[in-house]
């Protein structure tokens, strides 16, 4: 396992606005890593570094390379898809074959074409003339077919009806992710995605809230479903967030074992979707200060998300 | 190169084996051919209505000048060169023009469309430095259309002339207005002209290609602000040298030399006329003086000048980040 990414102290500002405020993180080899938060969070911005699109301040090095300098050399072993949409629309599909196949060293046409083949996009037609859904399908398969070590993957699958979106992931999941191979996918549509992930990076305002493999979060996080008569007790274990459901309250706890909470209710590990907006919304949400505030805030948010790991 | 390209990819990841040739230059060229429709068709629109004038012109010229051709073997050599001459530049001149409308709004577009549907992306997640794609857009402009219209021009003028000279099946013969030697030489100096102008212009083509690759919007109204400065330069101060400037520079200024040229090009067949045989091929184009054309220093400053805002646009194009 090698690491393929590497930001240490990445930082960003819009004018007055501090779009990333001193981040840090890593992604291994083999991972498949969800970058997570809600909009304006940072995530497209910490994607733009990666993939040398934008300048940051901070150490930034992808694949063992500078995305700032060596822009064009990693392109070849990484691939992105910005968003839907962002195929140029006079295309023909034919054309996008044609161009991928042109440039990319690493593109398998026969690969692409068989991937298309299972679609209704026709070789003939213009970007124009497909949905929204057939777009990401020709993106999609455009991308799987260059095998790349490192595949960006920015709101991949916005605006997209079920159907396409799950085609989509289960594509990813079966047809190209494979051990030697690290996707990186931000979006803020976390139920979408959480069975797919192997690590989770919760980003808000800027600062990394949290930053741990999936695996790992049973272990420091766990949630609690209580009645009535046991909400009094759950709360001196000091849950950081809690939501009532149908009479019952779920509480969520960080450090907490399954046997301190086993007698006052149902345990389990809170789902990455209900983990996040625990984070969002709950006590520690707090710790990351918006834009405008003190500047001492944010290197402490920022170490909690390096300890976290 | 993709032996190399092989090497590196292979050296960078040991489980790679498959490395595809490529042909970035040529692949980028296509796309710009696909996206710029209006870049091949319009040169073809014009031929056609240049083909379909010559159809009129077949018809129209044979019944009124009927007395022309009587019994005479047909016009005198030098009405046949000057007609030829003048085919080949009248077409040359109007090929030129919708090119150069063409050109200005493809240049305007070719990196501003990209950013404003946000395409770029999809362009930037490919290994296609943006050095290679804005030069791409370059050789467009200043090879490979001129080239192009170039060629579609010489074809229809032969096929104009061809459809002049049909033979009618009955009634008068038609005018005999070809002249060979005159159609090779005006040729010659089309393309020498040619050459001239686009290299002529390639300041103003580069300048182009740098607004588009910057401006946010209103891109052509960026292209056009210099007209500004003339106007606060007017006020301001009370002279023009901007615009007398500007005017020498958007101005056919490759032809210093090409007014005698002209002159030669068009009087050049009286005088053969008088002398009496068209003289051989070498001895006209040595009248020519094509070269003298590129003795203009200004020709070479603006190319080092074309140089500079291409760079500028490959550098706002890498940094620029506004999607």
């Amino acid at each position: 396992m090698t690491t393929v990414i590497e930001a240490r102290n990445l930082s960003k500002a819009y004018g007055a606005n501090r779009a990333l405020d001193g981040v840090s993180f890593s992604v291994e080899s083999g991972r498949i890593v969800g970058i997570i938060g809600p909009n304006g969070a940072g995530k497209t911005t910490a994607l733009k570094g990666i993939l040398g699109l934008a300048d940051f301040d901070g150490d930034l090095s992808v694949l063992g390379r500078n995305p700032r300098t060596e822009r064009n050399r990693l392109m070849q072993d990484v691939c992105f898809i910005a968003d839907v949409a962002v195929l140029p629309r006079w295309m023909r599909v034919r054309n996008a074959l044609d161009y991928v196949e042109g440039v990319h060293p690493r593109f398998d046409r026969a690969r692409a074409q068989d991937f298309l083949s299972r679609t209704d996009i026709r070789q003939a037609s213009r970007v124009r003339e497909l949905s929204k859904g057939m777009v990401t399908q020709l993106h999609l398969a455009l991308i799987l077919a260059i095998d790349a070590r490192l595949l960006v993957l920015d709101e991949p699958t916005l605006g997209l009806d079920l159907l396409y979106r799950r085609q989509f992931y289960d594509t990813l999941l079966n047809d190209y992710f494979d051990k030697e191979r690290t996707i990186l996918i931000t979006t803020h549509q976390v139920e979408e995605i959480e069975h797919l992930l192997t690590d989770v990076i919760f980003l808000a305002r800027g600062h990394i809230m949290l930053s741990s493999t999936v695996e790992a979060i049973p272990d420091r996080y766990l949630q609690l479903t209580v009645g009535p008569d046991n909400l009094s007790r759950a709360r001196e274990l000091h849950p950081f967030y809690e939501r009532e459901v149908f009479g019952r309250t779920a509480l969520i706890y960080e450090g907490r074992t399954q046997r301190e909470l086993e007698p006052l209710g149902e345990v389990r590990p809170p789902s990455i979707a209900d983990l996040f907006v625990a984070k969002m919304q709950g006590r520690d949400a707090g710790r990351a200060p918006p834009a405008s505030a003190s500047t001492a805030a944010p290197s402490a948010a920022a170490g909690a998300g390096e300890a976290s790991r | 190169m993709n032996e190399s390209a092989e090497l590196r990819a292979a050296a960078a990841s040991p489980s790679e084996i498959r490395a595809v040739p490529t042909r970035p230059m040529l692949t980028l060229l296509k796309r710009e051919v696909w996206e710029h429709s209006a870049l091949w068709i319009a040169p073809l629109i014009v031929s056609a209505a240049l083909i379909v004038g010559a159809i009129f012109a077949r018809a129209y010229l044979t019944r009124a000048m009927p007395i022309s051709i009587g019994d005479m073997a047909g016009p005198g050599q030098n009405i046949r060169a000057m007609s030829t001459t003048g085919a080949v530049v009248t077409f040359g001149v109007m090929q030129s023009f919708v090119m150069s409308v063409v050109l200005w709004f493809y240049a305007t577009a070719c990196l501003y469309n990209e950013r404003r549907d946000r395409s770029i992306l999809f362009w930037k997640s490919m290994p296609v430095s943006d050095a290679k794609t804005v030069l791409s857009k370059m050789l467009i402009a200043l090879a490979a259309t001129p080239l192009y219209v170039y060629l579609v021009t010489l074809v229809t003028t032969l096929v104009a002339s061809g459809i002049v000279a049909i033979p009618r099946v009955s009634g008068p013969s038609p005018l005999n207005m070809w002249d060979g030697g005159a159609w090779l030489r005006a040729e010659a100096f089309s393309f020498v002209w040619l050459v001239l102008a686009v290299l002529w212009y390639a300041p103003l083509t580069a300048y182009l290609l740098l607004v588009s690759a910057w401006a946010r919007r209103n891109v052509q109204l960026w292209a056009l602000s210099p007209l500004i400065l003339i106007i606060v330069e007017r006020i301001a101060f009370g002279t023009h040298y901007l615009s007398t400037w500007l005017l020498y520079r958007l101005g056919p200024g490759w032809q210093a030399r090409g007014e005698e040229w002209f002159e030669r090009l068009f009087t050049g067949p009286f005088y053969n006329a008088s002398g009496g045989s068209s003289p051989p091929g070498g001895q006209i184009f040595a009248a020519m003086e094509p070269l003298k054309g590129f003795e203009n220093i200004d020709l070479w400053i603006g190319l080092a000048v074309a140089a500079v805002f291409l760079y500028l646009a490959v550098r706002v194009r890498r940094y620029r980040d506004d999607t």
